[in-house]
């Protein structure tokens, strides 16, 4: 409680100081961003070989296998206020599979087999989120930025096809096949922002995004009960995004 | 050459190759040995088990390329019902490893077959709860001297008659895990009807995500054939 008495009195202090109350609202933009997203959670790991092992009967398995993945975003706002303003975010990211051959020797030893090649497809995500932004100037031409968006994410899961070969004889392939789902979706982050001309800027972000799809994972090819089968993906798809953003300003207003 | 190649026991589904995406997993086991344990239902003292193996009975190796049959011999009552289940050895490990209990664990892609032969035409029938092997997969052609150790051809054939046939069928009891389940075949159920002689082709298909109950998918883990006489 004590914190948030802090936190507010602090935000209050910084919006009545003489300083800031002499600032401009800070200029509507567009920008350009591009970055890294690190998942976080079972989203981001993989599971051991012995533990997708199953003989007899099948393993679910929570782990989305997702590897440090790349993103590129359309980003803009509009300044209501010398500090908040309204705008939005597309983002389009993917993510590649780590371990795939954990998944493959899983299947191997499950079916006993002399063989298996396990070729996989990527995470698909993109995310349409408006919401609110916040620029508080540190110098002439710094600035602490901010925005929390909330929107709509949709995610495509990579297809998993598991070729089986034993005593020279190709066997039916697994194959997991992707799944679509568009969920909630929540973008928290803050940066810097640094003007290098009067109308262009670069933004150094990072920032928490959070969406958690029900997936309903179609699968074909099973014909017998072992190895590792998802048929349900109910885990959050959360990363940490680290970004740099060309923007635009468009003119200043007082 | 040819005997060897009817009577050895197929290792290729149980044994690991190299693999780039998959290496190959150490440690497993050899299948040296197949028994056969048959008990009579109405008389628990009539106790019949045959053997088939690879494993030489002087100096007790494994032989990769030799099969051994003086106790691949079943003497089975006329008109009887025996129980029977088909017990796998590696007795290369001490002690013996029973390797049928890993295929019991690894049911849901293990069939069983067995092939009576001379068999009559009416008998034959091959469905996905039958046991019967396919004639492109029987064993035909085979020199005259490729004979079990009782001198009973290795050849399949259709009975002439029902006085050529051998008078045994093989249903296998247990099932596995599968949805809806399939049959497996360590367990079944060996009828016999009137006195006569042939022989009885165990092959088991190892058919990984492949088993539904027919012969065709998947290889072969091992292939072996007793001699059979009905009294």
């Amino acid at each position: 409680m004590n914190r948030i008495k802090i936190l507010i009195s602090l935000a209050a202090a910084i919006s009545l100081s003489p300083a800031v109350l002499a600032q401009q609202k800070p200029a509507t933009f567009i920008g350009v961003e591009g970055g890294i997203s690190l998942p976080l959670g079972n989203f981001g790991k993989a599971s051991t070989a012995t533990a997708l092992t199953s003989i007899q009967g099948t393993v679910d398995d929570p782990s989305g296998y997702a590897k440090l993945g790349g993103f590129g975003a359309l980003n803009g706002a509009w300044f209501f206020s010398k500090y908040f303003g309204i705008g939005g975010m597309f983002k389009y990211g993917t993510y590649n599979l780590k371990h795939v051959d954990s998944l493959s020797q899983g299947y191997q030893e499950s079916f006993d087999v002399d063989k298996t090649s396990t070729s996989v497809t990527n995470y698909k995500m993109w995310s349409l989120m408006p919401g609110l932004y916040f620029d508080l100037p540190l110098a002439k031409k710094l600035s602490l930025t901010a925005r929390g968006l909330v929107g709509i994410s949709h995610t495509s899961t990579p297809q998993i096809t598991v070729a089986i070969e034993d005593g020279g004889v190709e066997d039916p392939p697994v194959v997991q096949s992707s799944a679509s789902k568009t969920a909630f979706a929540l973008d928290l982050g803050a940066g810097f922002r640094y003007s290098i001309i009067r109308c262009v800027a670069v933004d150094l972000r990072a920032g928490y995004f959070y969406t958690k799809p029900d997936f309903t994972i179609p699968n074909s090819g099973r014909n017998n009960n072992a190895g590792r089968e998802v048929t349900n993906y109910d885990q959050a798809l959360g990363s940490i995004n680290f970004s740099l953003a060309i923007t635009y300003q468009f003119s200043r207003h007082k | 050459m040819g005997t060897i190649v009817v009577f050895s026991l197929s290792l290729s589904g149980c044994s690991k190759s190299a693999s780039t995406v998959t290496p190959a997993l150490p440690g497993n086991e050899f299948l040296t040995t197949v028994q056969l344990q048959l008990t009579n239902t109405a008389d628990p003292a009539d106790l019949q088990l045959c053997s088939s193996t690879q494993m030489s009975p002087t100096t007790h190796t494994y032989q990769v390329d030799s099969i051994y049959n003086s106790k691949a011999f079943l003497r089975l009552k006329a008109n009887s019902t025996y129980t029977g289940r088909v017990i796998i050895l590696d007795e290369t490990k001490t002690p013996v490893d029973t390797v049928s209990d890993e295929i019991l664990a690894r049911e849901n892609y293990h069939l069983f077959f067995f092939q009576p032969s001379p068999i009559l035409t009416a008998n034959f029938v091959i469905s996905n709860t039958t046991t019967n092997i396919p004639q492109n997969d029987w064993l035909t052609g085979q020199p005259a001297s490729d004979t079990t150790a009782f001198g009973i051809s290795v050849n399949e054939a259709l009975a002439i008659s029902a006085a050529d046939a051998l008078n045994l069928t093989v249903t296998r009891t247990d099932e596995d895990t599968n949805n809806p389940p399939l049959q497996i075949g360590l367990q079944g159920k060996y009828v016999t009807g009137v006195a006569s002689a042939g022989i009885l082709r165990v092959v088991l298909r190892h058919q990984p995500n492949a088993k539904n109950g027919t012969y065709d998918p998947g290889s072969t883990d091992f292939d072996v054939t007793y001699a059979v006489t009905i009294y």
